[in-house]
C-alpha cells in the first residue's frame, strides 16, 4: 500500500517507499516527537502511555500539537523492534493502553503492523485517529488495534474543508466509524469548538444517538485556540459557559453514553 | 501552561520539555492536557472534590515507579 498510497482517502498514490513525498510528508520511516505517559485521557484508558508519531494528513487550524506533529521527521525515528520493548516494558509497569496518536498513526499502518508482529505478546494498542483511513486500513489493523479512540470533528463538510483542509469529511468518517467499531472497541470523541454548535457538534451528536448508540461518546469541553486559531474570527476564543451547557444538555437528552 | 523539564515516568523522554496546561474553565471545571503523574496533585488541588480527578490521581499509583530505565 506504500508504493501507491491508499492509507488515507486522499488516496495520492504516491510511492512512499520509494521517497516520493506524500501531500501528508511521509516517506516509508516513522518518527515519534514525543512520548510519556498520561493521566489526561478517559478514565478506562489510564494509565495510557502517549506514542506522537510524527506527520498529518489534516491541518486543523486550532491542532494543539501543530505545527510540531505536521513533520515527519522530528524527535527519534521509530525502530518497529525497540517500539515493542518499550512498549512491553512500560505494559508489565501498568500502563494499561498504548495510545498511538500524532499527528496521524493510521499514516503509519506499516510500522505499527511490524511492531504487533515482532512484540513478544499482544499490545494493548490504542489507534488515537483523525478516522480519515481508507477501510483497507481499518480492516488490516483488525486484531492489532485493541481499541480506537476516535476523532469525530466536523459536523459538516463545510467545516472541515474551512478548517482542516479535508475533502468527503462526513462520507468518510461516518463509515469508517461504523466499520472500525464493529472491529474493536470504540471511544468516539468531539471537541466542542465555539461558535460550531449547529453545524458541528449537533449533527455529530446525532448521528451518534442515531447509528453508534452503544459507543462511548467523550464531549470535550476544554478547547483552547492554539496554532492557526489564534487569529481566527470563530475559533480565537474559548467555550462559553453557555455553549458547554447547552452540548452537554444534548448530550443527555438524546441519551448518549457518555466517557469520563 | 508549565513546562515540566523531567517526565518521571520512566519514559524516554527525560532531559526533554514537556508542555502541560492545567486550565480552569469559565464553570469551575479543570482541564488538562498532557499532565503527568507528578503535576496530578497540583489539578486535585485546584478541585479536591472533582471525582475524576480523584480517579486519576488513583491511576497513577498503578505505574511502577521502582523500576524506572
Amino acid at each position: 500500500m506504500l508504493r501507491s498510497c491508499r492509507l488515507c482517502e486522499k488516496r495520492c498514490g504516491v510511492d512512499r517507499a520509494a521517497g516520493e513525498p506524500a501531500p501528508c510528508g511521509l516517506g516509508d520511516q516513522t518518527w515519534c516527537f514525543k512520548r510519556h505517559v498520561s493521566y489526561a485521557e478517559e478514565i478506562d484508558l489510564l494509565p495510557s502511555y502517549m506514542v506522537y508519531l510524527g506527520g498529518c494528513n489534516f491541518r486543523c487550524r486550532f491542532c494543539v500539537q501543530g505545527p510540531t506533529c505536521f513533520a515527519p521527521r522530528v524527535g527519534h525515528r521509530v525502530q518497529p523492534t525497540d517500539a515493542a520493548l518499550d512498549f512491553e516494558r512500560m505494559v508489565a509497569r501498568g500502563a494499561r493502553t498504548i495510545n498511538l496518536l500524532g499527528g496521524e498513526p493510521s499514516l503509519h499502518l506499516h510500522t505499527i503492523l511490524e511492531i504487533a508482529a515482532v512484540a513478544a505478546e499482544p499490545l494493548p494498542l490504542l489507534i488515537n485517529s483523525n478516522m480519515y483511513m481508507t477501510p483497507e486500513v481499518i480492516d488490516l489493523l483488525e486484531g492489532v488495534a485493541g481499541m480506537y479512540v476516535a476523532d469525530f470533528k466536523f459536523g459538516c463538510d463545510g467545516c472541515a474543508r474551512d478548517i482542516a483542509g479535508i475533502d468527503r469529511y462526513m462520507e468518510v468518517v461516518t463509515r469508517n466509524l461504523l466499520r472500525a467499531s464493529e472491529q474493536a472497541p470504540m471511544i468516539v470523541r468531539h471537541l466542542l469548538m465555539p461558535g460550531h454548535l449547529e453545524c458541528c457538534f449537533k449533527p455529530v451528536a446525532r448521528w451518534m444517538a442515531e447509528h453508534l448508540t452503544d459507543v462511548q461518546f467523550s464531549l470535550m469541553t476544554g478547547y483552547v485556540p492554539a496554532w492557526r486559531a489564534c487569529s481566527d474570527e470563530r475559533l480565537g476564543r474559548t467555550l462559553t459557559t453557555e455553549e458547554c451547557e447547552e452540548a452537554e444538555a444534548l448530550v443527555t437528552t438524546l441519551g448518549l453514553r457518555r466517557s469520563s | 501552561m508549565i513546562h515540566a523539564p523531567h517526565p518521571s515516568d520512566g519514559s524516554d523522554e527525560r532531559g526533554r520539555e514537556l508542555d502541560i496546561v492545567i486550565r480552569i474553565g469559565p464553570d469551575g471545571r479543570v482541564y488538562l492536557h498532557d499532565i503527568t503523574d507528578d503535576l496530578l496533585p497540583v489539578a486535585l488541588s485546584l478541585n479536591p472534590t472533582d471525582i475524576v480527578m480523584q480517579q486519576r490521581v488513583k491511576a497513577a499509583g498503578r505505574l511502577d515507579k521502582e523500576t524506572h530505565t
